[in-house]
């Protein structure tokens, strides 16, 4: 389900405008983040991946042991779309004012001279074995992850059409209820309620959304109510963050209940650091885990 | 350093996540202010059965973590298999039967023919009631109707439940009037 993730330029325009003007200190941010989401959204338009198929005792035989319904190796990627994205996304960042903006000029320059294995970058990145990104960052004198960064945003696309259709094998009468993507097995970014509360988790690789049990820690399962606890903020009403005291880490939640703003998952994630910090200040970990 | 698959994924779908933005050059700092001026609150969740009818409802209840462990909200359990979330309006506000300014917390008297409502004490209250009950119910009570059958009833006494009364205190109740002999008995949940 991936209902309310595909917005089209408009949409994630209006929605980074309503989020600039509740907090201004996202303005360069949000200016920046609104530009790539939008060149993705776009280009799913042209991606073409052949479906996964997945046989039915194999399905049955996922479903009852709780494994995910692919390896994250077994998503297919549109190459050419995504580099057609990844020169897009390079073209951005190089505008920008960071130490990336050097990474994406060579990524650039490299392409024109056809010195970049663009199509072995892309499965790499899906496969266990990195070393094309230790080889190639070191030869372009580029960042590691600053590749990873602009090759996974390049396939991100890919990535979500491919959970959309994989979607159609999963059972809808009967809820995943682990805190693993039931697609590819990656950990929520993201939560959210919708509806009369319901929960829903994000992953945080493909982007697919699950329906989720709504008292529990999607990380450890913990579901002791004494243990599970969340803050919040009288001014941001629409966002709290999941605390476990079991296993210490923490999940942002939006509340679409409580605001009539359209939400870009994507977008909500990079205006809510602030609460990142909150939760780090108080010594919980994310459940991806990333550096600020 | 050789990254483990795991590892790998987890750095770029922290990158997808929108959170590389050091290497970007955005400057965190007015991010960190405004978390330093956040203020925050604290709470917990715990599952609970709405009280008021027979339904029974899932409702999840929102305390303060820290501090006066009042209730902050009531709302409806997405997971439970009664409701799926949803409540009635009257559940809907069933915070208020703790949280509610306008709660009366002393039993209020209005003499008759007078306009004002005066604070009494719970022993008068209590005395006053059971002497006007007893009063009311001996003057009216019918031990057999018209007919010759036996009723042991009195029609000069209604009993309307409020809305705050739950399903077992309401049994205590009605049991508690019938007794009494009135078959005026009403409850707020089916009004």
């Amino acid at each position: 389900m991936a209902d309310n993730i595909q917005l089209n330029e408009d949409q994630i325009t209006k929605a980074a405008w309503s989020l600039k003007e509740l907090r201004p200190a996202y303005g360069a941010i949000l200016d920046f983040y609104k530009q790539i989401f939008i060149v993705q959204e776009d280009s799913k338009d042209k991606i073409q991946i052949d479906p996964i198929q997945i046989s039915d005792e194999m399905l049955l035989i996922k479903a009852n042991e709780g494994f995910p319904l692919v390896n994250i190796s077994e998503f297919g990627i549109d190459a050419k779309a995504s580099k057609m994205l990844l020169i897009k996304i390079c073209s951005i960042i190089k505008e920008s004012s960071g130490d990336m903006a050097s990474s994406a000029r060579a990524i650039l320059e490299a392409i024109d001279a056809e010195e970049f294995d663009l199509d072995s970058l892309f499965f790499a990145l899906l496969g266990e074995d990195d070393s094309i990104f230790e080889k190639t960052a070191k030869k372009h004198a580029i960042k590691k992850g600053d590749l990873a960064f602009i090759v996974y945003n390049s396939i991100k696309p890919s990535l979500s059409l491919g959970a959309e259709q994989l979607s159609a094998y999963l059972d809808k009468n009967k809820p995943w209820g682990k805190g693993y993507c039931p697609i590819c097995g990656s950990p929520p970014g993201l939560s959210m309620f919708q509806g009369e509360g319901e929960r829903f988790l994000l992953c945080a690789f493909c982007w697919h959304k699950w329906s989720s049990r709504r008292l529990y820690c999607p990380f450890c399962d913990n579901t002791d109510t004494k243990t599970l606890n969340y803050f919040f903020s009288e001014d941001e009403k629409e966002y709290r963050v999941d605390l476990c005291n079991k296993c210490k880490k923490y999940i942002k939640t939006i509340d679409t209940r409580k605001t009539e703003r359209i939400i870009y998952p994507p977008l909500e994630h990079v205006a809510t650091l602030h609460l990142d910090i909150k939760a780090k200040e108080m010594e919980f970990k994310s459940g991806i885990d990333f550096a600020l | 350093m050789n990254v483990t698959r795991r590892k790998f994924i987890q750095i770029t779908g922290a990158f997808a996540a929108g959170l590389a933005v050091s290497g970007l050059g955005f400057d965190l700092t007015p991010i960190k202010a405004h978390a330093q001026m956040l203020k925050t609150k604290y709470a917990k969740e715990t599952t609970t059965i709405c009280c008021y009818c027979a339904v029974g409802c899932g409702a999840i209840v929102h305390t303060n973590k820290k501090g006066d462990g009042r209730v902050i909200n009531i709302e409806g359990d997405p997971d439970h298999v009664i409701n799926r979330g949803s409540l009635c309006s009257k559940g809907a506000a069933l915070s208020q039967l703790a949280e509610n300014e306008n709660r009366l917390l002393e039993p209020m008297y209005r003499a008759p023919y007078s306009k004002k409502w005066e604070k009494v004490s719970w022993d008068w209250a209590l005395t006053e009631i059971a002497k006007r009950v007893k009063a009311t119910r001996e003057a009216s009570f019918e031990h057999k109707n018209a007919k010759g059958q036996v009723v042991n009833r009195t029609k000069a006494i209604a009993s309307v439940g409020s809305a705050a009364i739950d399903n077992e205190e309401c049994w205590i109740y009605q049991a508690m009037v019938r007794a009494l002999g009135l078959v005026y008995v009403e409850h707020q949940a089916r009004i």
